[in-house]
């Protein structure tokens, strides 16, 4: 059974629709089917999707496409109201719907790190940096042989992120600046030697400078410290830098996965996700062939019938009016969401 | 008419709110139409005094005869014209201050403050009663004005502070790049986003004025004369109604029908948010 | 005589901690029916620039001055034609619409006050609005309250109310940086299109050089620091060709919209940059002598001014503007350190690939 980039594993003649129930040894997450639900809607619906040891994965969509409750369920962290209307979120096997309140926070504190996007407003103000260092170091005492150790270890992640020491062991958090605090609080989450690390919008709402700091931080962490890195964005050039996998989601669902190089060069692609890369305003794109995409994101109150990307798409037939398409994967591991793409409207469209 | 179709419509989401807003409905019917229906004050006749309730006199007699619920009824128009135009004009002008300051600032807002902060230091229903006690009035406008005065100043306060906030925002902004005049910006462009604390503030206010009203009327400061709820506290205490069992509904009644009243305009408060702001308004 | 010049512009706050001015000696001019564009980091005064030209602040020096009249000396009905003439458009859609007033109210505001229109003809002036900026016009929607629209809808709707009063110029405060990416392009579009058939001036403020590429082509940019002006000139040759350090970091740490070519090293002045990020801006001198990573003596000590470097107006405040390295397009660069890495193949330590140009520059 070949092992998909994005471990959606793939039957030996081709394409399936769901995976199967085994996972392949190197798989750290595991959703699957997973629906999440805010009363009546859904924002997460029916996704698929394996997280592997190593990898730099890459969640994109646009506004309400639910790639922040996706990350967010990855952790267990679905805010109230919200709550797992089906499916299951894995880690290591154990689903997180069945762990204690204390597993579960185990499990955030040393298995999945998150930084938030806020993470300007997640420090303690009047204590100095270092103080809540020794606070986490003294709630996880196993981590360490002793708080040396452990502090020696957070100096090492404070280089890492382009910080000196000094310039926060004794600094309260009110005199660093927004860039500097997300820096550092990608430095705690990275103390306890978290196997995944969450970045939800790490470089939105940041200038370009800070923004080309993040992105090469992150890379020398993964490169580094080998920690799985799973990040949330609604910027296709920040996936093309940083990404090694890369998850498309629209309206809910996912609609493609695969290697960046899939989803940027593939022929075989989903439509929203090619016109999106040609909506895009650039430095370098020639202007003359950029397009924006009409229409707007559907209202996740009132979703259209069928493919919830058809009123948008220019390729769409009479069955992208009436059936949802499935998530099919190609035997390289690229799976597509797409009736035209994937040969099945019935009308001589897509491959 | 559609905002008596949304208003129907909240209410009916709101039981609490629906049975408020009929109390007071009622109410107001009865301060209207009462003193036609009923009268009182005629009969004066001491043999007829504290009987219990029947079919004639459902809540009893008071000391002269009269019956309880009759009084009631009529009782109703004063207390109600009152605690209205006391709230009225608390609203007015604590509306008006808080706006003008808050969107105005500088020198306007300090001067206006310190004011402001004076009558929320002086106690407010001592300094009504010494009014009252001085100006001895039963028209009911000057009456509502001397209750008004310990309440604006509260809600100047809080409406300054809606304002203050409301003043950067961009759409503030996008109103005097426009060269809107001032009456613009504070009546379209603050005015109806400080509506739903307003319209519930309204609503306390009134529950404010009446509690003061009748304590002034309990406490004699204000002149008796004719029927109202606190003048019938005031006589069933001063003719010995604590001291017998008979006189247990005159006493009562009046308090009675204040509590409901009460009650309801605190449930349909409930309402007045969803009512004036057009985020929970609107579907 | 230009629409609306700036002119020794300087600004500080009142009650700042720290005694920086956000704008220091500001000089622009906006002709008719010109687009200029204003890029820089957020801190750079950009913004506080747009709303000095709409007349929310009043500079503490210099003046802002419409059809040659500084607008804080205009009274009456050569203050109103200002206000008719200047309309802005905000960055967030979400904030910039009273939430307590409907589309039509929110529209007709203005046009009632400046008497646009006679009155029975303002219903019929919103609907030219609505279908103007590509909205439904029907009586219902116009009923709706901002709430009730999506973030595009909504940037449509601050578009039109800025159209409603006929202007001459419109400051755009980052129109599309809080929209969704796929709609970018069409609200870009539509305020060209109104630019081109009502002769709009534009004074676009953006920190996205794509975005300003796309908008403001055959326009004028300037790039600000920190309250400077460091660069100004023509569009697509600034961004070809800037001559000054921070024009130049700002263009190579744009992320690439490829990931073939995304993984190419930037050069080694962006990564001196980046570590002297958190550095204040410098008090005297060149106000990037703390950040530069071409830095040298004679910038600590003199301020340099905006003097001409490159062809067609193009000025740049920097005493070495020949240390600039070019802006190689990604697709150069790769093929450079594939060459290093092919000449560096024997070594045993592997060489960073270099910046070929940044190479030849001597970094400082």
């Amino acid at each position: 059974m070949t092992n998909t980039p994005l471990n959606v594993p793939a039957a030996a003649n081709g394409t399936v629709a769901v995976p199967t129930q085994e996972t392949p040894a190197d798989t750290l997450l595991d959703v699957q089917d997973l629906t999440v639900g805010f009363g009546k809607v859904h924002a997460v619906e029916g996704v698929n999707l394996s997280i592997g040891q190593g990898k730099i994965y890459g969640l994109v969509g646009e506004s309400g496409c639910g790639k922040s409750t996706l990350a967010y369920s990855l952790l267990g962290l679905v805010p109230p109201p919200g709550r797992v209307v089906s499916g299951a979120v894995r880690f290591r096997g154990q689903d997180l719907a069945r762990m204690s309140y204390s597993e579960l926070r185990r499990l955030r504190a040393r298995h999945i790190a998150v930084v938030f996007q806020a993470a300007m407003s997640g420090f303690n103000p009047v204590i100095t940096i270092g103080a809540q260092v020794d606070h986490l170091l003294e709630a996880h005492p196993d981590v360490y042989e002793n708080r040396q150790e452990g502090r020696k270890y957070f100096e090492e992640l404070l280089h890492l992120v382009r910080l000196r020491p000094e310039q926060v062991w004794r600094t309260y958090e009110s005199r660093l600046s927004g860039g500097m605090k997300q820096r550092i609080a990608i430095a705690f989450a990275l103390l306890l030697k978290p196997e995944v690390l969450v970045l939800d919008e790490p470089t939105t709402a940041l200038d370009v400078l800070s923004q080309r700091l993040v992105i090469d931080i992150v890379r020398d962490l993964h490169d580094k410290l080998g920690t799985t890195v799973v990040f949330v964005t609604h910027d296709l050039a920040v996936v093309a830098e940083l990404a090694e996998r890369v998850a498309v989601m629209y309206a809910g669902r996912l609609v493609e996965a695969g290697t960046v190089e899939e989803i940027f060069f593939d022929e075989r692609r989903h439509p929203y996700v090619k016109a999106l890369i040609s909506a895009m305003p650039s430095v370098v794109a020639d202007p003359a062939s950029l397009k924006s995409i009409p229409g707007q994101v559907p209202d996740l109150n009132a979703l259209p019938p069928g493919c919830r990307f058809a009123p948008r798409c220019a390729l769409a037939q009479a069955v992208c009016h009436e059936v949802e398409p499935e998530l099919r994967v190609s035997a390289a591991g690229h799976a597509v969401s797409c009736h035209v793409v994937n040969g099945e409207s019935g009308e001589g469209g897509g491959e | 008419m559609k905002f008596f179709a949304d208003l129907w419509r909240i209410c009916k989401d709101d039981k609490a709110a629906l049975v408020g807003g009929i109390v007071i409905v009622i109410y107001l019917l009865v301060a209207i139409i009462g003193p036609t229906v009923t009268q009182v004050g005629y009969v004066k006749n001491p043999n007829l005094a504290y009987l219990p309730p029947s079919l004639k006199y459902p809540l009893g007699t008071d000391f002269l005869g009269d019956s309880v619920l009759s009084e009631i009824i009529v009782g109703t128009r004063p207390i109600m014209e009152v605690g209205l135009a006391a709230a009225v004009m608390v609203v007015f002008v604590g509306v008006v201050v808080g706006l003008a300051s808050g969107y105005l600032g500088g020198a306007v807002d300090q001067v206006v403050m310190r004011i402001t902060d004076v009558f929320l230091t002086i106690p407010g229903l001592p300094l009504v009663i010494v009014i009252a006690s001085i100006i001895r009035t039963t028209n009911p406008l000057a009456l509502a004005g001397i209750l008004s005065i310990a309440g604006w100043a509260g809600l100047a306060r809080a409406v300054r502070s809606q304002a203050l906030s409301l003043r950067t925002s961009d759409f503030v902004d996008a109103a005097k790049v426009q060269g809107l005049p001032l009456r613009n910006m504070v009546a379209r462009q603050l005015l109806p986003n400080v509506g739903p604390y307003v319209a519930i503030h309204f609503l306390l206010a009134v529950t404010d004025a009446i509690y003061a009203e009748v304590g002034l009327y309990l406490l004699g400061v204000a002149p008796i004369s004719g029927t109202n709820w606190g003048i019938m506290i005031n006589l069933a205490l001063s003719q010995g109604a604590l001291y017998t069992s008979q006189s247990a509904l005159y006493l009562f009644s009046p308090m009675l029908a204040i509590v409901f009243l009460q009650v309801a305009l605190v449930y349909f408060s409930r309402a007045m948010d969803r009512l004036f702001n057009p985020r929970l308004r609107v579907q | 005589m230009s629409l609306l010049s700036v002119d020794h512009v300087s600004h500080r706050y009142q009650a700042a901690r720290d005694d920086r001015p956000v704008l220091s000696d500001v000089n622009l001019e906006i002709e008719p029916g010109q687009t200029l564009a204003v890029v820089g980091e957020s801190g750079c005064g950009k913004t506080t620039l747009g709303r000095m030209i709409t007349g929310l602040v009043q500079p503490s020096a210099g003046a802002v001055s419409f059809e040659d009249t500084d607008i804080w000396k205009l009274h009456g009905a050569g203050f109103r034609r200002y206000r008719r003439s200047v309309q802005l458009i905000h960055q967030d859609p979400y904030g910039a619409l009273n939430p307590g007033l409907t589309l039509e109210e929110i529209l007709s505001a203005g046009l009632r006050h400046h008497r646009i229109v006679p009155r029975r003809e303002v219903h019929g002036e919103v609907h030219r609005l609505l279908s103007l900026a590509g909205l439904d016009t029907s009586r219902a929607f116009l009923q709706r309250y901002p709430h009730q629209l999506s973030g595009g809808q909504r940037q449509r709707l601050v578009i039109a109310r800025a159209m409603a009063l006929r202007p001459s110029l419109v400051v755009a405060d980052e129109p599309v940086s809080m929209l969704d990416v796929s709609m970018r392009i069409s609200i870009l579009d539509l305020l060209k299109s109104l630019g081109e058939s009502h002769g709009l001036a534009y004074l676009f403020i953006s920190h996205d050089f794509g975005v300003v590429r796309y908008f403001a082509a055959g326009g004028r940019i300037i790039v600000m620091f920190f309250g400077v002006v460091v660069e100004s000139g023509p569009v697509e040759e600034v961004i070809a060709n800037p001559q000054h350090p921070y024009t130049f970091l700002l263009l190579d740490a744009i992320p690439e919209p490829n990931p073939r070519l995304a993984r190419r090293e930037r050069s080694e002045a962006t990564r001196i940059a980046a570590e002297r990020i958190e550095a204040h801006p410098a008090e005297t001198g060149c106000v990037f002598a703390n950040r530069c990573p071409f830095v040298r003596d004679r910038c600590r000590a003199e301020k340099p001014p905006l003097q001409a470097g490159g062809a067609d107006g193009h000025l740049s405040a920097c005493w070495y503007p020949e240390l600039v390295p070019a802006v190689t397009t990604a697709a150069e660069a790769m093929a450079a350190a594939a060459a290093a890495a092919e000449s560096a193949a024997a070594t045993a330590v592997s060489q960073p690939a270099v910046n070929k140009a940044t190479a030849d520059k001597g970094v400082a």
